[in-house]
This record gives C-alpha cells, sequence and structure tokens, in this order.
C-alpha cells in the first residue's frame, strides 16, 4: 500500500478516529454521574468506590450481609444500603472494619458448626454436600481475587455481596439441617 | 429400655390413655383423622419416604410401614392443623425407615420436613412446603405460593400451568421445573437446574457453579433476574414480549441469537463483556451476569 | 495557523449537555472524538493509552461542563482536558532537560519540507522524537494551537514551549534525512 506524501506538517490527518467505539463505557460513567447527583449531597459517596480498594470492599459485603442478614433483600436494596452506608470518613472506615471484622466472625463460627454438622451425615451425602460448600468458598474467593484486581467494578461489587450473603444462607442451611422442628 | 418404653405405650394406649399417639410400631401405620379440608397439615420423617396426596375427602389418612427402629408415629390434630411425626428412639438417627402415605384434602396447605427421606407430593392444589436433607423431592404444585428446598435432594417440580408463586432452592442437588407460570426464585449452589416455564412475571435465579437453563415466555414488564459465578447460563425467551437486555459477565462469554453483534466492552481494567440491547417495546427487563459463566440468550 | 473554530451547533449541544441532555454529549463525542484521539495518539504513542486518555477525557469533560464557559471554544477545552489527562497518566519524569533560551530567538514553527514526504514515514518520526519535543510539535504544528495556549496545557513556561518546538523541528528534519523507523 501506498502511503500519499505531504509537504506540510498540517497535512497530516487530525482527525484519527478510535479502533472501537468508546462511547459505551463513557455513557456508563455519565449514568453513573447522573444517579449520583439524583441522590441527595448528604448521601453522596463520590469517588468512594475507586479510592479504597479490596479491603474496603469487603468491608462493604460484611454491611451488605449484615443489612441483608434474612437472605431476601432485594439486591438492589442491598446494594443501595451499602453505597449508603460506605463510609466517607475515617471513623466511618473504623465502624466498617469492626463490622467486617464481626462478620468474619460469626462466618468462621458457621463454618465450624458446618464441618460438625458435615461429620455426622453419610458418607455419600458428605462428600457432595462438602464439594458444593468448597465450591461456594472458591468461587467468592474467585470473586474477591477479581475484585483486588480492579476495585471499582460495580459488577464485581454485585457478585461478591449476593455470593457471600448465599454463603451465609447456605451454611445456615446445612447448620440447620435435620433438626426437625415440628 | 426402648422394648420396654413401646410395651409401656402400648399398655398405656391399651387403657386408652393416649388415644392420638397410638400408632404405635406394629411395622405399619394406619391412622385416619378428620380434617379441615383447607386446613394445614405438618409432616415430619427423618428417614425413609413421605408421599402426599391429594383427596377430596375431609379426612387425612396415614398409612404406611415402619422399621423395627422407628419408635412410633404421632398424629395430632386441633384447630385445623394436623402434625404427623415420625418419631424415632431418643438419640437415633440411623436406620430407622418410615415409608409413609398421606392422604389429605386437596385444599390442604401441606409442610413436610425430611431429613434423608425422599418425599413426593401429588393433587395438593393449598401452599406446600416441602423440605428435604438428603432425600429427593418430586412435587406437583398447583398456582399457590409453594416451597421446595433441599440440600443435596434432586428436586423435580411440576407447576400446573398456572400462574403461581414458586422458590425452589438446593445446594447440590439438581433441579428440574416444568410447567411453572407467575413468578419463581430458584437458587442452587452446584446442582444445575433446567426450568420450563410458561407466560412468568417474575424471574430471580442464582446458581454458583451450576448450570442454569431458562425457558420462559416473559410477559410483558416481566422482570428477569439470572445471576451465576462459573456455572453458564442459557436463556431461551421465545415468544416473549418485547425485551430490555442488560446481560454483563466479567470472563465470560456473551452468545445466542439476541447478542450477535452486539457484545461490546465494559471497561478498560477488564475483560468484562456486556450487551445492552431492546427487542420491541423492551418492556420485560432481563438482567444476567457472571463472574466466569458463559451467557447464551436467544428469544427464538 | 489556527485551531478549529467553534461550529455553531457546538453551543446548542454544550448548553443541552449542561442541562443532563447525554444524547448532546454523545453528539458532542462522536464530533470530536477523531480529533481529541488523534492527540492523545500521538502523544501516548500508544493505542490502548490513548484509548483510555480518550475515554477519561471525556468523562472529565462531562463532569466539568458546569464550569465551561459557553463563550470559549469547546474543542479547544477539550483538547485541553485530553492533554491533561495524558499528562496525568505518564509515570516518572520524562522530560528532557533543555535549558530555556531567549523566546526570541525562535521562529514560527512553519513544518514546510522541501520534498514530500511520505505520511507514514513523518508520522513514525514524530512517534520517535522525545516526549517533551513531540508534545510541543503536535499541539503547535499539527493542532495549530499558539504557544501561549500550548505552553498553558502542557503546563510548562511558554519560552520552553518554543524551544522544545525549536529541537523538534531540528530532531525531524534529521530523521527523516536519516530515513528513521
Amino acid at each position: 500500500m501506498t502511503t500519499r506524501r505531504v509537504k506540510d506538517l498540517a497535512e497530516l490527518p487530525r482527525d484519527i478516529p478510535p479502533a472501537r467505539d468508546l462511547w459505551p463505557a463513557i455513557a456508563e460513567a455519565i449514568r453513573a454521574d447522573l444517579a449520583m447527583k439524583a441522590v441527595p449531597d448528604s448521601r453522596r459517596r463520590v469517588g468512594w468506590w475507586p479510592a479504597v480498594g479490596l479491603a474496603a470492599s469487603v468491608a462493604l459485603v460484611a454491611v451488605g450481609v449484615f443489612i441483608g442478614k434474612n437472605f431476601k433483600q432485594d439486591q438492589d436494596q442491598a446494594l443501595a444500603a451499602i453505597h449508603t452506608a460506605a463510609p466517607d470518613n475515617d471513623a466511618g472506615m473504623i465502624k466498617a472494619s469492626l463490622r467486617q471484622a464481626e462478620y468474619e466472625k460469626q462466618r468462621d463460627q458457621l463454618w465450624t458448626e458446618v464441618q460438625a454438622k458435615l461429620n455426622t451425615m453419610p458418607p455419600a451425602e458428605r462428600e457432595k454436600v462438602g464439594a458444593s460448600l468448597a465450591t461456594l468458598k472458591k468461587s467468592i474467593k474467585d470473586i474477591e481475587d477479581a475484585l483486588g484486581r480492579d476495585p471499582a467494578n460495580a459488577l464485581l461489587q454485585e457478585l461478591l455481596v449476593n455470593s457471600s450473603q448465599e454463603e451465609m444462607r447456605v451454611l445456615t442451611t446445612v447448620r440447620d439441617s435435620g433438626r426437625q422442628e415440628l | 429400655m426402648r422394648e420396654s418404653g413401646i410395651r409401656s405405650l402400648w399398655a398405656l394406649c391399651a387403657l386408652g390413655a393416649l388415644p392420638l399417639a397410638c400408632a404405635a410400631n406394629e411395622g405399619s401405620v394406619d391412622r385416619k383423622v378428620n380434617a379441615d379440608p383447607k386446613g394445614e397439615v405438618l409432616i415430619s420423617n427423618v428417614s425413609g419416604t413421605i408421599d402426599v396426596r391429594g383427596w377430596d375427602r375431609n379426612e387425612i389418612q396415614v398409612t404406611g410401614q415402619l422399621d423395627e427402629d422407628v419408635e412410633r408415629v404421632d398424629v395430632e390434630t386441633s384447630g385445623g392443623r394436623t402434625v404427623i411425626k415420625v418419631i424415632l428412639p431418643r438419640g437415633g438417627h440411623d436406620g430407622g425407615d418410615a415409608m409413609l402415605e398421606v392422604q389429605v384434602p386437596s385444599g390442604s396447605s401441606v409442610e413436610v420436613s425430611a431429613v434423608s427421606a425422599d418425599v413426593s407430593s401429588k393433587g395438593v392444589t393449598g401452599t406446600q412446603r416441602l423440605k428435604s436433607v438428603s432425600g429427593e423431592i418430586t412435587a406437583e404444585v398447583s398456582g399457590d405460593d409453594s416451597e421446595v428446598r433441599s440440600v443435596s435432594g434432586d428436586i423435580t417440580v411440576h407447576g400446573n400451568g398456572k400462574p403461581g408463586s414458586l422458590r425452589v432452592s438446593s445446594v447440590s442437588g439438581s433441579l428440574d421445573l416444568t410447567n411453572g407460570a407467575g413468578k419463581l426464585d430458584v437458587v442452587t449452589v452446584s446442582g444445575d437446574a433446567r426450568v420450563h416455564m410458561g407466560d412468568s412475571s417474575e424471574i430471580n435465579a442464582r446458581t454458583t457453579s451450576g448450570e442454569f437453563e431458562l425457558h420462559a415466555r416473559l410477559l410483558k414488564d416481566a422482570r428477569v433476574s439470572v445471576e451465576g459465578v462459573s456455572g453458564d447460563l442459557t436463556l431461551d425467551l421465545g415468544n416473549s414480549a418485547g425485551l430490555a437486555l442488560e446481560i454483563e459477565s466479567f470472563s465470560g462469554d456473551i452468545s445466542g441469537c439476541l447478542a450477535d453483534g452486539k457484545v461490546e466492552q465494559v471497561s478498560k481494567y477488564g475483560p468484562g463483556t456486556r450487551l445492552n440491547s431492546r427487542t420491541g417495546d423492551g418492556s420485560a427487563r432481563v438482567r444476567a451476569k457472571t463472574l466466569s459463566g458463559d451467557i447464551e440468550i436467544c428469544d427464538r | 495557523m489556527k485551531p478549529d473554530t467553534v461550529v455553531n451547533f457546538d453551543v446548542a449541544l454544550v448548553e443541552r449537555a449542561r442541562g443532563g441532555d447525554a444524547k448532546a454529549f454523545e453528539r458532542l463525542y462522536r464530533e470530536h472524538v477523531g480529533r481529541v484521539h488523534g492527540l492523545c495518539l500521538r502523544m501516548t504513542r500508544n493505542p490502548d493509552t490513548a484509548a483510555d486518555c480518550v475515554q477519561d477525557a471525556f468523562i472529565k469533560a462531562w463532569k466539568a461542563l458546569p464550569r465551561f464557559e459557553a463563550r470559549a471554544s469547546f474543542s479547544t477545552w477539550l483538547h485541553r482536558i485530553a492533554v491533561n489527562t495524558v499528562l496525568e497518566k505518564r509515570r516518572g519524569p520524562a522530560k528532557a532537560e533543555i535549558s530555556v533560551e531567549d523566546p526570541g530567538e525562535y521562529e514560527e514553527p512553519t513544518m514546510v519540507f522541501d520534498t514530500p514526504v511520505e505520511e507514514e514515514e513523518l508520522e513514525a518520526a514524530i512517534e520517535s522524537l522525545p516526549q517533551g519535543a513531540r508534545d510541543a510539535l503536535v499541539l503547535c504544528g499539527l493542532y495549530g494551537y499558539e504557544h501561549q495556549e500550548a505552553a498553558s496545557m502542557l503546563g510548562i513556561a511558554v519560552g520552553t514551549c518554543k524551544a522544545q518546538l525549536h529541537r523538534a523541528r531540528g530532531l525531524l528534519k534529521e530523521r527523516l534525512e536519516r530515513g528513521v523507523r
């Protein structure tokens, strides 16, 4: 292919379209900005998500899990609750860390109780349920790893909140299974 | 100890002291009590089977075979509520199968709680709450509110095609739902789920690693939300109202006739892909998201 | 040489975008993205980084719309944001060390070649320039900004901008003669 010849720098094209349409990501940011503007000032958390990274994301999951503790909460509500609760100062971050510690303690306790429960199950069932629980644990880890590389990713945040809530629900179900409630 | 316990119980029954509890273990059970046509029936069994059948009599009949390790079956009724409970010796959880068939007025609302017992239900038009830990659950549900849950048991549910509300969940069991309509909530961790719905107004589904396959006809203004982590999602929405799609996957592929040529990169940070598009008036909203599971979506 | 003058319909679109009309902003994007991208691409020399800069620049522009003065040139304002974005993206000091000489010494940047040059070769030569020289050349020589404007965009003194431009011309000539790739 022969290129054209120019005599003046100004003859070079100024317009070079990008290889792909960059608008969708811009549109997404605009939507987020408009949504943020629709929220009253006191509840805005502009720029908070990108700033804080994985640890805080996980802390907010803890908040979300507590807020959605009855496991029936609509996921939009849970995410909105998280954003509302998102701390915008050091004191808030400390509170979130405390909730994080509480959440982890409750989660660890549940895992211990579930392990004890698994030990009472027949081998075939223990293996089946144990494998499912391991899958759940791994999936949460996979999401956390991805979130660590991209803390502001809304999809990952949503998946983490929902999967963590699901984990608590499943652990509770397995722990309480077989208790005759009637 | 247990034998003498049974002998004493039998003695008391003979004296007429415990008329209702007298289903003491002779290897079988056969009890009948009057029941409210729309009363509550609660059934509990650890191991064995529980088969619930709706009939047109205002009576509840409990029949079945009991292993020798089963102490007794209690049947207690009061104020429109009947409780049927398989009693094992104190501390006994091994063996002790009870194979029960329970006939209930078809309009009853039924609640079953089993550990390793398989559960089946047919001909019941009231609400149903069926739970088993490792037993399989096979149920026909009507338009009313129904809930079916297991930990490792497989679940098979057949609806009556009339709009209702159904919640189904399993940890590692598979889910097979047919002829449903109306609202559906499905949760599975590693079990695969196959769902066939007719006219649907709301579907919420979540899977961790199980595959999720949905065939549904979405009504105008329907809301569908499906989330998976590594499980693949297949959404077949033929004959649905106009669709507004919000489909996103962090690292999975998005494909299908509705995706052709419309899938785009989400952002600069990750591999994420997204499909945002509409068909017709876009009144039925479909959201589907995964971490690494593939998503296939088509409307024909 | 002057940068593009404001096209009238830009004003109407900007006003609507300022009011929260994302569609109006999209039309502005469609109209200006080629130029903004060309600018970012030549400054960054990397298509992926350039794409990132373009996206960031438009997002920043959207958020900064309330501060945009309607009388000013939207195009220039947008390019300024884009240049800022590129500069922010750069890691570590990569500026050429060059003394600021008397600004009066430098003639206007007429980059006319005695014999026509292949476009591809010229783009490659520009790409090979050191960062500071390249920035000045792209803004002044290619996009037609005055030294003052370009210097302000780049966050450098006017004299430095002129000096960098002079250096760019010299290096470009040298590399074209050598046939640099």
